[in-house]
């Protein structure tokens, strides 16, 4: 397993723990905004954590907590 | 010369030379679809897409207003977009503006996401009123 510190994206495995902890409304939620647009799990949730920071982000990668 | 240009190359900047060239490639598909091809402004955008996407936010006559990029086009413009209040503040009639949207797949985002952003940030200087030739 890569850590997310190594890759800059949220590692597959850790997503899917995550998810497992959360209450069962919100991770269906996850689940099916996943099938509804096609991607995969972890980068739903990587967006969603993405967005909370910085509203024009999409990745880990492009997402500046301090934009004006 | 061949044989020089191998010795040289290293794979880094060939990686960064062609995701560079796709990311260009991305805003210049934005920015020179016809203008009729594009979203028009409605209340619930019900046409637009739901998946992350670039988008570009035009003028019929102006050319580029805005550019960016959205988790949910469609959510985000039905919630009220900046550009579109910035629009009627300038007093653009709605059928005047229109929105280019190109969707990507979650690799093309890991791939490029660095790069869309930096180019973005080129072309939103300064924000609202940039200047890029449209191609119709």
């Amino acid at each position: 397993m890569q850590s997310t510190k190594q890759i800059q994206h949220l590692d597959p495995s850790v997503a899917r723990e995550f998810l497992e902890n959360l209450p069962e409304h919100i991770r269906k939620a996850f689940y099916d905004r996943a099938a509804e647009i096609d991607y995969p799990i972890e980068a739903v949730l990587e967006m969603a954590i993405s967005y909370s920071l910085d509203s024009e982000a999409v990745t880990f990668a492009d997402c500046k907590p301090n934009r004006s | 010369m061949g044989g020089l240009l191998i010795a040289n190359w290293n794979p880094a900047n060939w990686n960064l030379m062609t995701t560079e060239k796709e990311a260009q490639t991305i805003l210049e598909t934005l920015v020179n679809q016809s203008f009729e091809e594009c979203q028009s402004v409605s209340k619930t955008f019900s046409r637009m897409t739901t998946r992350s996407s670039i988008y570009a936010v035009r003028h019929r006559t102006e050319g580029l207003l805005y550019i960016g990029k959205a988790q949910n086009p469609k959510t985000r413009f039905a919630a009220g977009h900046k550009a579109l209040v910035w629009s009627w503040i300038q007093g653009y009639k709605p059928d005047d503006v229109r929105i280019a949207v190109y969707s990507m797949d979650w690799q093309t985002w890991v791939t490029l996401s660095l790069e869309l952003e930096r180019l973005i940030l080129r072309a939103t200087e300064p924000p609202f009123n940039v200047q890029i030739p449209m191609g119709d």
